[in-house]
C-alpha cells in the first residue's frame, strides 16, 4: 500500500468508447502512478471493464489517448504492447490443453526466452503464488480448484515480469473465503514487486483492502477519484455515499495499520514483585490495566490493577490469555483490532511480534478518534 | 467399486457370448442349394458333420465353459480372447470341410453357403475377443494381437482357396476383376466426398460460428439435406444435372451428366456436410471465450491464437465429425450404384435383381468392413489428437 516513487505509468486522456449510440465510457481522464494499485469500481455497466480493456487495446477507444510510460498505446504494435502488460481476467482462461508450467511459460516463449530461464521463472512464480512447483508444474487446468487456477492466472500474467498488470475482476469467481486469502496474497506480492496495477472490481471491501487509489465510475464517467481513506471519509455525492454504504466507517478501518497507532505498552514481569508494581502503577500513574509478561517479554496475560489488594494472590489477579485470542500484530488493520475488542469484550489489545513479545497496545479510544474523522453528516 | 463392477459387467458380456454360441449350435449351420438362385435346405451341425468332426465342436464349447467359470482372473482374460479366435477360425475351417464333403457330381451347380448358425457362432467368438480386449485395454500389445489373429487367419483361409467351394467365394471368383475395380471406385467416391466435405464443411462451420447471420441458414441447409433419403437425393440430382450437361456440352466432356459419378459425388458431399459443419461449429463454440481472450490479451497474434489455442482444442471434435461423415459416406456410396456411380453397391443391386443372396453379401460385406475399419482408424486418430488436459480421467474408451 505504499505510494510509488516513480512518475505516471498509465495516463488516460479524454477516453471515450461508444457502441453505436451507446456511450460506454464518456470522456474520462485519470492517471496511475508507477508502482501503485488503482482500483476502478462501480455498478455493472458503469464502463469500468471497458476502460480497462482499452489500456491493452482489447477494445479500441472511440476517442481519446492512452499513454503507457509516456508512449501512446495506439502507436505500439498490438502484440508488443500486450506482451508487456500482464492481463488477468475473472474466468482465468487457462489453456486447458497445456500444463500449468506451459501456461505460465506462454509469454516468455513468445518473447523467445531460453529454456532454462523459462524453467527457473516458472518455478519462482509458482512459489510466489504459494504453490509447490514440483507438485503443480505438470498438472492440467482441469485438475485445479478455482482458487488454484486463479493463482496460476496471476503467475501467468507476471511471467515475463511486465511493469503493468491489468486485472479484470480477477477474484470475482472465487468463493468468499478463498477470495480473502487471494487478496491478502495479492497485497503481499504487490508489496514485493511494486507493479503498476489497474484493477477492476465491484466489491468495495476488496477495493479498500488492496487499493492505493480508488476510482468510482457511474454511467461511463468518473464520479470520484481519490485515496480510499478520503473516499470513505467524505464521499463526494449521494451516489458515492450510497455506494460505499453505511458501514463505510467500519470499512475505512481496514485502511489503518496497527503499527501507526500503537502505543508503548505498560507491562510487568511475572514474579513476586508483580502485585507491588501493579499497586504502584495504579497509585502513581492511575493505570488500570497492565500486561503481564515472562522474563522474555512474552505475553502471559493481563491484570486489572483495580482489584489488587494485599489479599489477592497472583493466580487470582492475572487473567491468562490464550495464544492469539486478543493479541494483534503490527500489520493487522484496525478493523481486525475492533473485531477482536468486540469479540473478547476488551477495550485495549496488546500488539505482539512473531515470538509473542509485547511490543505495543491499541485502545478503543484510538479507533474512536479515527472514526470521528469520517464526515458522517453528508447531506444531499 | 468401479473395478468390481467392471469385472461383473464383463462377465455378463462373456456370458452373452457363450449363450449366443451355444444357441448357434442348434441352428442350421450351412445351406445347400441345387443352384445359385434356388432356395436351399439348411443343414444342422449333426447333419453336416460326422462323429469325429462333431467332437471338435463339443470340445470347443467345453473349453469355453471352463474359461467362463474362471473368467475374471488375469490369465483367463487372455485365454478368453484366444478361445474367441479359435472359435472363429474353427467355424471357417469346418465350413471349408463341409463344402467339400457335400459336393457331388450329381449336382454340378450346387451351392453351399454359411447359414445363420455359423454366422452366429462367428459373432459369439467375436464377443469373447471383444470382452478380453476391453479388459486388457488397447495399449496392451497382446490385445492388438488377439484382435488381429482371427481376421487374419480367415483372410488366409479365403486366399489359399480352402473356401473356394463356398457360394460367396464362387460369386467372387466369377467377378474377381470387377470386384477390385468396384472396390477402388467405392473408396475413391467416398474418399473424395469426405475430402470435399471437409473442404466445404469446415469453412462453413467456422463461418456459421463467426457470423451470426450465417448460422441459421447454414444449418437449415445441411440439416435439410440430411433428412432427404439417400435414394431420393440421388434421384433428384439426375434431372438438373442432365439439363445442365445438355445446355453446356463442355460439362459433359468433364464427365458431368445426369447419371454416373458426378451426381453421386455431389449427393455424397452434401451428406458429408452436416457432421463436419456441425462439429466444426460446436468445437469453436465449446472453447471458453476467456481462453481466447486471455490468449489475445497475452499478446498472441491471430494466427498464433488459431494455431496454438483454437486448433488444438477444436481439432479432435472436428475429427469426430469427419469420422461420422466417413462412415456415412462409405455406406451411402453403396446406394450410389443405382445411378451408375459404381462401387460395391453394384453387387448388392445385381444380387437383388437376380435374387442371389450370396451376391448381395459379396457387395455388403466389404462395405461393412470398410466402414468399421474407417471408424476404428479415425477413432485412434481422434484419441491421438486429443490433448491430455482435455481427456477425462478414468475414461477407457
Amino acid at each position: 500500500m505504499d505510494f510509488g516513487t516513480g512518475g505516471i505509468m498509465i495516463k488516460v486522456k479524454n477516453l471515450t468508447k461508444k457502441y453505436g449510440d451507446f456511450t460506454a465510457v464518456d470522456n474520462i481522464s485519470f492517471t496511475v502512478q508507477e508502482g501503485t494499485v488503482c482500483v476502478i469500481i462501480g455498478p455493472s455497466g458503469c464502463g469500468k471493464s471497458t476502460t480497462l480493456k482499452t489500456i491493452n487495446r482489447m477494445l479500441e477507444p472511440t476517442a481519446g489517448d492512452i499513454f503507457i510510460d509516456g508512449k501512446n498505446v495506439l502507436d505500439l504494435k498490438l502484440e508488443i504492447l500486450r506482451r508487456g502488460i500482464g492481463y488477468v481476467i475473472q474466468y482465468v482462461g487457462l489453456f486447458p490443453h497445456m500444463t500449468v508450467g506451459e501456461n505460465i511459460a506462454v509469454v516468455p516463449k513468445l518473447l523467445d526466452w531460453g529454456k532454462s530461464r523459462i524453467g527457473a521463472r516458472v518455478a519462482l512464480l509458482l512459489e510466489m503464488v504459494g504453490l509447490d512447483p514440483s507438485a503443480y508444474r505438470d498438472k492440467y487446468p482441469n485438475e485445479l480448484s478455482g482458487g488454484e487456477a486463479q493463482r496460476i492466472g496471476v503467475a501467468r500474467a507476471l511471467a515475463a515480469d511486465p511493469p503493468i498488470l491489468l486485472m479484470d475482476e480477477p477474484f470475482g469467481a472465487v468463493d468468499p473465503l478463498n477470495r480473502e486469502v487471494l487478496q491478502r496474497e495479492f497485497v503481499r506480492i504487490q508489496r514485493e514487486l511494486k507493479k503498476t496495477v489497474l484493477f477492476v472490481t465491484h466489491d468495495l471491501d476488496e477495493a479498500v483492502r488492496i487499493a492505493d487509489r480508488i476510482i468510482i465510475m457511474k454511467n461511463g464517467t468518473i464520479v470520484q477519484n481519490d485515496i480510499p481513506e478520503i473516499i470513505l471519509a467524505s464521499p463526494k455525492n449521494k451516489f458515492v455515499h450510497d455506494f460505499v454504504g453505511s458501514d463505510r466507517a467500519l470499512k475505512r478501518l481496514s485502511r489503518f495499520i496497527v503499527s501507526q497507532y500503537m502505543h508503548r505498552p505498560v507491562s510487568v514481569e511475572m514474579g513476586e514483585k508483580l502485585l507491588n508494581e501493579a499497586t504502584q502503577l495504579r497509585e502513581q500513574k492511575h493505570i488500570r490495566y497492565i500486561w503481564v509478561v515472562d522474563s522474555g517479554k512474552r505475553l502471559i496475560g493481563w491484570l486489572d490493577t483495580g482489584i489488587v489488594d494485599k489479599n489477592t494472590s497472583i493466580e487470582d489477579a492475572v487473567t491468562k490469555v490464550a495464544q492469539g485470542k486478543i493479541t494483534v500484530r503490527e500489520d493487522s488493520t484496525l478493523r481486525e483490532v475492533l473485531a477482536k475488542m468486540l469479540g473478547e469484550g476488551v477495550k485495549v489489545v496488546p500488539v505482539v511480534d512473531a515470538d509473542r513479545r509485547v511490543i505495543g497496545e491499541v485502545s478503543l479510544k484510538d479507533i474512536e478518534k479515527i472514526t470521528e474523522e469520517v464526515d458522517a453528516s453528508w447531506k444531499e | 467399486m468401479d473395478r468390481v463392477e467392471g469385472i461383473t459387467g464383463r462377465n455378463k458380456v462373456v456370458l452373452t457370448g457363450i449363450v449366443i454360441g451355444l444357441f448357434s449350435c442348434g441352428l442350421k449351420f450351412v445351406a445347400l442349394k441345387p443352384n445359385r438362385i434356388a432356395s436351399g435346405t439348411g443343414l444342422y451341425i449333426w447333419n453336416a458333420f460326422s462323429g469325429s468332426d462333431l467332437l471338435v465342436f463339443i470340445l470347443l464349447w467345453v473349453a469355453v465353459l471352463i474359461v467362463f467359470l474362471k473368467a475374471g482372473k488375469k490369465q483367463f482374460v487372455l485365454l478368453q480372447g484366444i478361445t474367441g479366435n479359435v472359435i472363429i477360425i474353427t467355424v471357417f475351417l469346418m465350413v471349408g470341410r463341409v463344402t467339400r464333403s457335400l459336393q457331388s457330381p450329381e449336382m454340378p451347380f450346387a451351392r453351399i453357403s454359411m447359414a445363420f448358425g455359423s454366422w452366429l457362432m462367428v459373432l459369439a467368438g467375436y464377443i469373447l475377443i471383444h470382452a478380453s480386449v476391453r479388459t486388457l485395454t488397447l495399449k496392451n500389445p497382446k490385445a492388438v494381437l488377439l484382435s488381429l489373429v482371427g481376421p487374419f487367419a480367415v483372410v488366409l483361409l479365403f486366399s489359399t482357396g480352402y473356401l473356394s467351394e463356398l457360394s460367396i467365394v464362387k460369386e467372387y471368383l466369377i467377378r474377381r476383376d470387377r470386384f477390385f475395380s468396384e472396390f477402388v471406385r467405392h473408396l475413391v467416391l467416398s474418399g473424395t466426398a469426405v475430402l470435399l466435405g471437409i473442404a466445404i464443411g469446415t469453412p462453413l462451420g467456422v463461418l456459421a460460428f463467426r457470423r451470426k447471420a450465417f448460422e441459421k441458414p447454414a444449418f437449415f441447409f445441411v440439416n435439410t439435406v440430411q433428412t432427404i433419403p439417400s435414394l431420393a437425393l440421388f434421384g433428384i440430382m439426375i434431372a438438373p444435372l442432365s439439363i445442365l450437361s445438355q445446355r453446356f456440352p463442355f460439362l459433359r466432356d468433364l464427365g458431368i451428366k445426369g447419371i454416373g459419378s458426378a451426381p453421386a459425388l455431389i449427393a455424397l458431399i452434401l451428406y458429408a456436410l452436416l457432421p463436419i459443419t456441425r462439429n466444426t461449429y460446436t468445437s469453436l463454440r465449446v472453447i471458453d471465450p476467456s481462453v481466447v481472450e486471455s490468449a489475445r490479451g497475452m499478446g498472441m497474434s491471430r494466427l498464433q491464437v488459431l494455431m496454438r489455442i483454437e486448433a488444438p482444442l477444436s481439432l479432435p471434435i472436428i475429427m469426430s465429425g469427419i469420422r461420422i461423415s466417413a462412415v456415412q459416406a462409405i455406406g451411402n456410396t453403396t446406394v450410389a450404384a443405382l445411378i451408375g456411380a459404381g462401387g460395391f453397391g453394384v453387387f448388392v443391386f445385381q444380387g437383388l435383381g437376380q435374387a442371389v443372396p450370396d451376391l448381395i453379401m459379396l457387395g455388403a460385406f466389404p462395405v461393412i468392413l470398410l466402414a468399421v475399419t474407417a471408424d476404428k482408424l479415425m477413432q485412434i486418430l481422434v484419441k491421438a489428437m486429443t490433448p491430455r488436459g482435455l481427456r477425462y480421467r478414468g475414461n477407457h474408451d
